[in-house]
This record gives C-alpha cells, sequence and structure tokens, in this order.
C-alpha cells in the first residue's frame, strides 16, 4: 500500500506531461465560513498542490451556499468540497469522493446557549430556529429532518452560514440553531461562549473532496496523492496547521484517500428525507 | 524721511508702528501658520493614505476572491467617493485592470501657494494576498487639492482676520490714544489756562492711572493756587473794603522816601477827590491846622522813638469848604531789625460829626436839665431797683430832701406816702416793672416837715432795647387845691340840681290848679264871655299847660342820673327793638322805614335812660320828615374797644350847620311851635343822658332839606351781643 502511494506520488510529481497540468482547475468550496476565511484555509493547500504537482487548482468560493450549490449541480467545478454533492438532486453533476477529512465524523445538532431556558426539544416548538441555510446538511438538512420526524414545528430562519447563524445564537436574535457540531465546538471555544445540546444526529464523515468526472484521471490522482500526502509530510502538515488554526480546526487535520462509501450515511439520509426545502 | 517721521503726531507714529507690527507678524505667523498646514496636510494624507492602504485590501479580498469585478468596481466607485481619494485601481494577477472613475478635486488655490508650500497628490500600492495568493494590485491616489483648498480657503480667512485685525488696532488704538490723550489734552489746556491766569479749574480724573494720579496732582496744585489766590484776592477785597468801607481815611508813610499813601477815603474825608491832593507828606503839613501842628509833630516824634507806645492823637485839618474837621489819627510803626521805623501806617478817623453830637448831647442835657428844674410839678425818676435816679427842684422844693440826699436809695420815695398808701403804690411801681404801667394816680405827700399835699401823678416808662423798664419817670402835679375846689364846685352842682328839681317838682302843683281853675272859671262863665274873652282864657290855659309840659321836661332833665335806674347788663338790641315798639303808631302814622344796621352788643347801662335816649332819637327822624318824602330812618351801631356808637340818620328836614350848636341846650328850638310840637327838652335830655354814660352826643347835617344825623358814642363796658342786625 505505502509502495502504491508513492508509485502514484512519484507518477504525480514527474510522470504527468505539461500539457496536463498546464491546465488550470478550479476548486469549488461549500462556503461554510467567510470567504477570506475559506481563502485563507484553502490557498495555502492550493498552493502547495501546485507546487508539488504543477496542477493549479484556482479557488472559487461563491458568495453564498446556495449559489455555490447550485454552480456545484450545474457542475461548473472541476474539483469541489462540499457535502451537498450527495443530494439527489446533486446526482447529475455526478461528483465523485476522493479525499475525506481526517477528522471525526460531524454530527447535526440542535443547540441553545447555556444560559437559556430552553431545555428540550419540545420547548423550541412553534418558535424560531436558527439554520445556517437551506443547503447546509448537518446543519439545517439533518436536524430540520429530525423535528419533522418529531413533529415539532419551527419556523427556520437562515444566517447565510454556519459563522452566521452561530453568531446569531450569540447575540440572542435565535434561541436555538441547527449546528454541525464541529463548527459549533469550535465556534464555542474562539467565541468563548457556552452552549446546550437539544438534539444531536448520528455522526456523518466531514465534507469530501469530490472531483467531475470531467477531470482526468492522472489530474485527480495527482491531487489525491498531493493532498493525502499532505499531512505526512512536513511542509504539508505545517501548512494544514496553519490553515486549520484559521478556523479553529483541531487536528486531525488534512484529508485522507476515501470512496462513495465513506459516505453512504448520507445517500441513506435522502433516502428518508422529509424535508422538502433542502437544497 | 526722518523729517516727515518726526513731523508725524504721536499718535501718527504710534498707529503706524503699531500696525506695521502687526501687519508682519500675522505675515509670519501665517506663513509659519501655512507651511505648517502643509507639513501637516502631507502628513495626513500620507497617514490617510497608509491606513487606506492597509485598509482596502482587506475591504476588497472577499469580493477578489469570489473574483466578483461588477461588485468590485463598485466597491471601487465607493471607495473614489470618499474625501481625499481621487483614484482606485485594481489589477489582478492576470493583467485585469479595473479602476475607479475620476473624482474631480480642483486646485483653487494658486499656483504659487500650492508650489510655496509643496501641495501634492501621494499615490501608494497594496497587494491583495489571502492564503498566500497574490491575488492582484491596488492603486491608490489621495488628491492633495481638498486640503490644499482648505488651506487656502483658511489663509484667506487669516488674511481677513489679520486686515480686520489692523483694522481693529488702528481703530482700538487710535481710539484708546484719543480717549487716553484727551486727559493729557485738557491737562494741556488747563496748564495754558493756568498760565492765562485762570486758575478756576478742575479737572475729571480720566484716563490711565498714571494719567489719574497726574490730574488729581495737577487738580490739587490747581486748588492750591485757586484758593491762594482766592485768599490774595479775599485779602485784598478785605483791605479795599476795610480802606473804602469803615469810613476811615488810610495814610501809609514811607519814612525812607518820605512818600505818603492818602487812601481816596483820606481825601474825600476833606473834601478832595482822589486825584486832588498829591501823595506827599507837605499834604498832611499843608492841611493839618497851624494850632496843632507843634502837638501833633511832637507827639510823632515820640512815637518814633520810642518814647510813647501808641500813636493817637486828635487834631484839626482843613477842608476842602474851608471848615475845620476833628480828626482823629491812629498809626502804627513798622520797624527794622535794629528797631528803626521804615515805614507807618494809619488811619483817620473823621470825628466832626461826633464832637458835634457830642456838642449837641450836652446842650440837650442842659435843655432838659433846665426843664426839670424849673418845672412846678415835682418829676422823679426811678430806676428797676427802687432807687431815685432823678429828682427835680420842684421836688427837692416839697419834700425838703436834696437829690443828693434821695439818690441811690431803693425806695427811698415810700418815706414820701402816707401809711395807708405805701403798699399800692409799691404795686403800682412793680406792675411797672412787669410791663403794666397805671399811668395815671392821686396820693398824698408828705414833706419832710409834715406837710400833706394831694398830687395827680402822671407816670411813664423808659425802656432798654430789650423793652424792659429802665426808669420810671413820674410827673406828680399839686392838686391839692384843685381838688378842693372841684368838691366846692360838686357841690354846688348837687345843691343846684336839687333845686332845679324841686322848683320844677313843687312849681307843677300851683301850675296846675291855675290851669284848673282857669278852665273852671271858663265853663261857669261861658255863657257870658265874648269871643275876645274866650281867646284870652284859652291863651291862659294853653300857656298854663305848655309851662307844666316845659317843668315836666325839666323835672326829667333833672331826674337824669339823679332817680333813674343803676346800671345793668342789658342786650342793646332788645332796647330798640322796646322802644320801636313804643313807637309803633308813629311809625305807621308817617309810614316810614325804619332799618337798622350794625353790631348791637350787649352793655352795661341805665335801661331806662338809653331806652328814653333812643325812644327821643327815633321820635325826632319822624317827626322832623318832609311832605316830600317818605321818612327813611336808619340806626346803626358800632363798637370798638373803647365805646359803643349808635347813630341815627334821617331823610328829614335836616338842619343848618349853624344851628347844630345850638340843639343841645334846654329849651332850645329852630323851628315854630306851631310847625312841630315840643318842648324842647328832647335833645338836651339825650345829650345828659349821654354824659351820664361818660358819652357825648353830636348831630351832623349836610343843611336844610337834606337829612341829619345824630350820634351817640357811650364809654361803657360792653361785649359782642347775640343778636345781630
Amino acid at each position: 500500500m505505502r509502495f502504491k502511494r508513492f508509485v502514484v506520488l512519484f507518477l504525480v510529481l514527474f510522470g504527468l506531461s505539461d500539457a496536463a497540468f498546464a491546465q488550470v482547475y478550479s476548486f469549488g468550496v461549500l462556503p461554510q465560513r467567510s470567504v477570506v476565511l475559506t481563502a485563507q484555509y484553502w490557498n495555502p493547500i492550493l498552493d502547495y498542490v501546485q507546487r508539488k504537482t504543477g496542477i493549479e487548482l484556482t479557488l472559487k468560493v461563491a458568495r453564498t451556499a446556495p449559489e455555490s450549490t447550485e454552480a456545484m449541480e450545474r457542475g461548473e467545478y472541476d474539483f469541489v468540497y462540499s457535502n451537498t454533492i450527495f443530494h439527489p438532486k446533486m446526482a447529475q453533476a455526478n461528483y465523485q469522493v476522493i479525499l475525506m477529512p481526517r477528522d471525526e465524523a460531524i454530527k447535526g445538532q440542535i443547540v441553545t446557549l447555556a444560559d437559556s431556558p430552553i431545555r428540550t426539544l419540545k420547548e423550541i416548538d412553534g418558535r424560531e430556529v436558527g439554520f445556517p441555510s437551506l443547503s447546509a446538511f448537518v446543519g439545517y438538512a439533518v436536524p430540520m429532518n429530525h423535528l419533522l420526524g418529531q413533529k415539532i414545528t419551527v419556523t427556520p430562519v437562515f444566517g447565510g452560514n454556519q459563522e452566521g447563524i452561530m453568531g446569531q445564537l450569540k447575540s440572542g436574535k435565535v434561541l436555538a440553531a441547527g449546528v454541525n457540531n464541529q463548527v459549533m465546538a469550535a465556534f464555542a471555544e474562539r467565541e468563548n461562549i457556552k452552549y446546550r445540546i437539544l438534539w444531536e444526529s448520528p455522526p456523518f464523515n466531514n465534507l469530501p473532496i469530490a472531483v467531475h468526472p470531467r477531470v482526468p484521471k492522472k489530474i485527480v490522482d495527482a491531487v489525491k496523492v498531493a493532498i493525502d500526502s499532505m499531512e505526512r509530510e512536513s511542509e504539508g502538515a505545517r501548512i494544514l496547521e496553519r490553515s486549520a488554526q484559521v478556523i479553529g480546526q483541531k487536528s486531525p487535520y488534512g484529508f485522507q484517500l476515501a470512496s462513495p462509501l465513506d459516505y453512504k450515511s448520507y445517500k441513506d439520509f435522502y433516502k428518508h428525507l422529509l424535508l422538502q426545502e433542502s437544497k | 524721511m526722518f523729517d516727515y517721521w518726526n513731523r508725524l503726531p504721536f499718535i501718527g507714529r504710534l498707529l503706524f508702528t503699531a500696525s506695521m507690527a502687526l501687519l508682519l507678524a500675522g505675515a509670519v505667523m501665517l506663513f509659519v501658520s501655512a507651511r505648517q498646514e502643509a507639513f501637516e496636510v502631507r502628513s495626513d494624507l500620507e497617514s490617510a493614505l497608509v491606513q487606506e492602504l492597509e485598509l482596502l485590501p482587506t475591504a476588497l479580498a472577499e469580493t477578489v476572491v469570489i473574483g466578483d469585478y461588477a461588485t468590485l468596481k463598485q466597491s471601487l466607485e465607493r471607495f473614489v467617493a470618499q474625501p481625499l481619494i481621487s483614484s482606485v485601481e485594481f489589477q489582478d494577477a492576470a493583467g485585469a485592470h479595473l479602476a475607479s472613475s475620476d473624482i474631480s478635486h480642483d486646485a483653487k488655490a494658486p499656483d504659487w501657494f500650492l508650489s510655496l508650500f509643496n501641495f501634492s497628490d501621494v499615490k501608494g500600492r497594496a497587494s491583495i494576498v489571502v492564503g498566500g495568493k497574490n491575488y492582484g494590485e491596488l492603486t491608490v491616489t489621495l488628491t492633495a487639492n481638498d486640503l490644499s483648498n482648505r488651506a487656502w480657503s483658511r489663509l484667506k480667512g487669516h488674511l481677513g482676520i489679520l486686515f480686520l485685525a489692523i483694522v481693529l488696532d488702528f481703530i482700538g488704538i487710535w481710539l484708546v490714544l484719543r480717549q487716553g490723550l484727551a486727559p493729557l489734552k485738557n491737562l494741556q489746556a488747563a496748564t495754558h489756562a493756568i498760565a492765562a491766569g485762570n486758575v478756576d479749574i478742575h479737572l475729571n480724573l480720566a484716563g490711565s492711572a498714571e494719567l489719574r494720579g497726574v490730574i488729581e496732582s495737577f487738580n490739587a496744585m490747581a486748588a492750591s493756587v485757586q484758593a491762594s489766590q482766592e485768599a490774595l484776592r479775599q485779602s485784598k477785597e478785605q483791605l479795599q473794603l476795610a480802606i473804602n468801607g469803615v469810613n476811615d481815611g488810610i495814610w501809609d508813610w514811607n519814612l525812607l522816601t518820605n512818600d505818603v499813601y492818602y487812601s481816596p477815603k483820606w481825601k474825600e474825608m476833606l473834601g478832595y477827590a482822589d486825584f486832588e491832593l498829591p501823595n506827599i507828606f507837605a499834604t498832611f503839613e499843608g492841611l493839618l491846622h497851624p494850632d496843632d501842628k507843634e502837638q501833633v509833630t511832637q507827639i510823632i516824634s515820640s512815637y518814633l522813638n520810642d518814647e510813647i507806645k501808641s500813636y493817637s492823637i486828635e487834631s484839626r485839618f482843613k477842608h476842602k469848604d474851608g471848615s475845620w474837621r476833628w480828626i482823629l489819627a491812629r498809626g502804627m510803626a513798622l520797624r527794622d531789625e535794629q528797631g528803626l521805623p521804615y515805614r507807618m501806617l494809619g488811619s483817620h478817623t473823621d470825628m466832626t460829626e461826633r464832637k458835634q453830637l457830642q456838642e449837641d448831647l450836652r446842650n440837650k442835657v442842659n435843655f432838659i436839665d433846665a426843664i426839670l428844674q424849673s418845672a412846678g410839678s415835682l418829676i422823679v425818676a426811678i430806676g428797676r431797683d427802687g432807687a431815685i435816679v432823678q429828682f427835680n427842684k420842684a421836688a427837692e422844693d416839697f419834700t425838703g430832701y436834696t437829690f443828693s440826699e434821695v439818690a441811690g436809695q431803693p425806695f427811698f420815695w415810700s418815706r414820701f406816702l402816707l401809711p395807708e398808701q405805701q403798699s399800692g403804690v409799691t404795686k403800682v411801681f412793680e406792675s411797672a416793672l412787669s410791663g403794666n404801667i397805671k399811668k395815671r394816680y392821686e396820693n398824698y405827700w408828705v414833706s419832710r416837715d409834715g406837710e400833706k399835699r394831694l398830687f395827680d401823678w402822671s407816670n411813664a416808662v423808659v425802656n432798654d432795647n430789650e423793652g424792659q423798664m429802665q426808669f420810671l419817670i413820674t410827673i406828680g402835679a399839686d392838686i391839692t387845691e384843685r381838688k378842693l375846689h372841684e368838691e366846692d364846685l360838686k357841690r354846688s352842682n348837687d345843691e343846684l340840681e336839687q333845686f332845679s328839681y324841686s322848683i320844677s317838682h313843687d312849681m307843677r302843683q300851683p301850675l296846675r290848679m291855675i290851669s284848673s281853675y282857669m278852665q273852671l272859671l271858663e265853663s261857669s262863665l261861658a255863657g257870658g264871655l265874648d269871643d275876645s274873652t274866650r281867646e284870652y282864657f284859652s291863651f291862659a290855659i294853653e300857656g298854663a299847660k305848655r309851662m307844666d309840659k316845659m317843668m315836666l321836661g325839666l323835672l326829667e332833665y333833672s331826674r337824669i342820673g339823679r332817680k333813674g335806674e343803676p346800671s345793668s347788663w342789658v342786650e342793646s338790641r332788645q332796647l330798640l327793638d322796646d322802644a320801636l315798639l313804643f313807637l309803633r303808631p308813629a311809625v305807621s302814622e308817617v309810614n316810614a322805614q325804619v332799618r337798622i344796621e350794625g353790631e348791637w352788643p350787649r352793655v352795661y347801662v341805665s335801661e331806662d335812660e338809653i331806652l328814653r335816649l333812643l325812644q327821643n332819637l327815633i321820635s325826632n327822624a319822624l317827626k322832623f320828615r318832609t311832605a316830600a318824602r317818605t321818612p327813611d330812618v336808619l340806626v346803626t351801631s358800632v363798637i370798638d374797644s373803647k365805646a359803643w356808637h349808635v347813630c341815627v340818620s334821617d331823610n328829614g328836614i335836616g338842619i343848618m350847620p349853624d344851628q347844630i350848636g345850638r340843639l343841645f341846650h334846654v329849651f332850645q328850638r329852630l323851628h315854630a311851635r306851631s310847625e312841630y310840637e315840643g318842648t324842647g327838652v328832647g335833645l338836651a335830655l339825650c345829650r345828659k343822658i349821654a354824659e351820664h354814660h361818660n358819652g357825648s352826643i353830636h348831630a351832623e347835617s349836610d343843611g336844610e332839606g337834606y337829612g341829619s344825623r345824630f350820634c351817640v358814642d357811650l364809654n361803657v363796658p360792653h361785649e359782642i351781643a347775640k343778636s345781630g342786625t
């Protein structure tokens, strides 16, 4: 296995033709955070990939998650970092998972501030609950689907992204919010707030890196190898750590090779989807 | 140049200097201020540029990362709209170029200002690097025009302020100096005025503290000068007044030059005008009486030689009219340190009139003394202490005492009085001391040898200026013999009155018998009498009746003051009303008008007599009427402090003035009995009633046909009556 990786890396680094590597590929990222934070996180990684592989990956960040999802639905990006690709409507774009994060699987949570009088889900029945966006998976689709299953009716309020709705939760604009458990934990640590988990979903692997079928396989392989190996390579590990610090991510950093099976839970979720508004 | 400068007034030089200094200082300050502002502008621009270059990449990072160049363009336009930013450009890594629109920032300041203070735009560049990726380069240009415009505007404003400050400074200095120098100007004018002799000056305090101090000192000096001059003037005036007003002539003899000043009064005293006599010693010598020269010369010499201590001498000087004037000369010499006289001043007082007065007084004294001594009456003057101060020869002769014996001894005169009269006379003297003098009284004096005689004393007092009695002068006329004669006369009158009464009373009885028997005889012989005999009988009876009436009148006349009622207080108006009541038939008969006027007092009289008086006067007024006029009788009453005056006026027949004297005699008639009935006693009766009341009666008339007026003045006690007019 290690030998195979070495070969792939060798081929990626030295075996690809100049013509193939001269092309610029887009790397679309689902905007979970602000554009700048997203760029600060991804640009060093993409720069590392370019330096390692000669493949130039240009970061593409839409202003909002729906815009990003729509672009992905249209297959505009060569590479994507998103979990919206498992939605049934994205099937036509046919993005294929190539890498998954090394960190723990994410969970959807419905949280409230620790000093809030809300202590059970029942208590949010009939009230406003914040969500990142319609396209947020563990932040909206998963918790909202659960609420529907529990016959708990809430009025969703969207914050645009995870940071946005967490900010509203912190400021008290919403009593409870549907969040990504990891993003929420990192936000709480960074902003020094305490929160209460009213409900938590089964684990979902975090956002994968997927590739559009039009990207040549050698390019995909080169990119896969370069990103996968970053955590093991000193410069790559340093870049990952630095980027992780930008968004408050804890180790383990980086990505590892993955297959669609690793995201079967998403497929299963969508099979039992009650929520109609999810994108 | 310097001449012109020196000719400028102080205020002009100060104004020019102050204004130029302010202008120069202001210009330097403005230059420094503008340069400092230019420096600060550059510094501010550079700081602003640094700030913009720090902020802009961050602000544009998201848009650049997204690659939303439309939004980026809008952002650039938004940025360039901010102050100071004139342009913002972005060029991405691929060479794409975005630029903002040019925003006009026109320079309003002139080029020289911009170049002098180095106002220029600043430009800077910054890359937009996110996550280590350079997305492109921003070029920001900040314009200095806005700030230079502001600096230029400020400079102009400051220049305006400087100009205003200079103008205000100019005006302020001018006003302050004008006001501040005004006291100096006043001071200068006041100084000139004092130099010109006008010292009545007082300047108001004004100006600065120093000037106030100077003005105060000046005022004090002016006041001092004024006081000195006033004192000098008053002194001169007093001297002149003394010279002119004291009626003394002043002379001032310079012993060294022998010049003598004679005041106009000195010369006027001798009848000369000021210019008529030369001011030399010879004038004095020439006018001095020859007989007095030796004495005067000797006294002057003695005084100058300090042999006598004062110079005072009376001598005669020749008046211009040739008469000689007695002059009292007094003087005082001024002596030097050695005691030698060098000047002598003095006065001349005209003593002529005083000497004449003394002579006149002496003559009058001698005259009065001669009268006193030659008077037949006793004349005694008594001082306040009761001592005799004057005792004439008649007094000496009667009393047997000389003046020297009685003089100076208080109440010595009481020795001349009868013992029972001493206290009464002493009271008279004490009353005179307190201002109540009893002018006349009678008493007896007894001489040294015991002769007793009755004197009628007339008193008068001599008061001092305060009205206090100084002397009581009493003149006593010896009435011893006269008193005896009066008593004899009274006794004779009483006997005569008694005789008259007896005659008139006792003679009426046989007269009535004659009348009655004549009537009986006429009746018994009535049938045998012829007309002539009957007429004789009638004449005889009528004559007897008339004689009875005359006797009755005479009887009434004699009763006046003898048999009448004693006096009592009666209302005079009531008496008048009673009289008119009795006369009512007579008044009605002649249809007369009787008017009453005046103030009718309450009087102390014999009621019957006054009633008779009023009846007689009013009755006469009704009786002696003329057929041509309705009788109009006016009865008036007037009172004064001494008497009650009653008058009865009529519009009757009147009286010839030469007949008025006969009216009040008994049995005197002015008209035939056939014309007016009467006995001729009525008015005589009125006169006697008036005299019985210490009064008198008189008649007035402008002649026959002009009516008459009879007035009675009664010296009786009276008071305001309750009854009116």
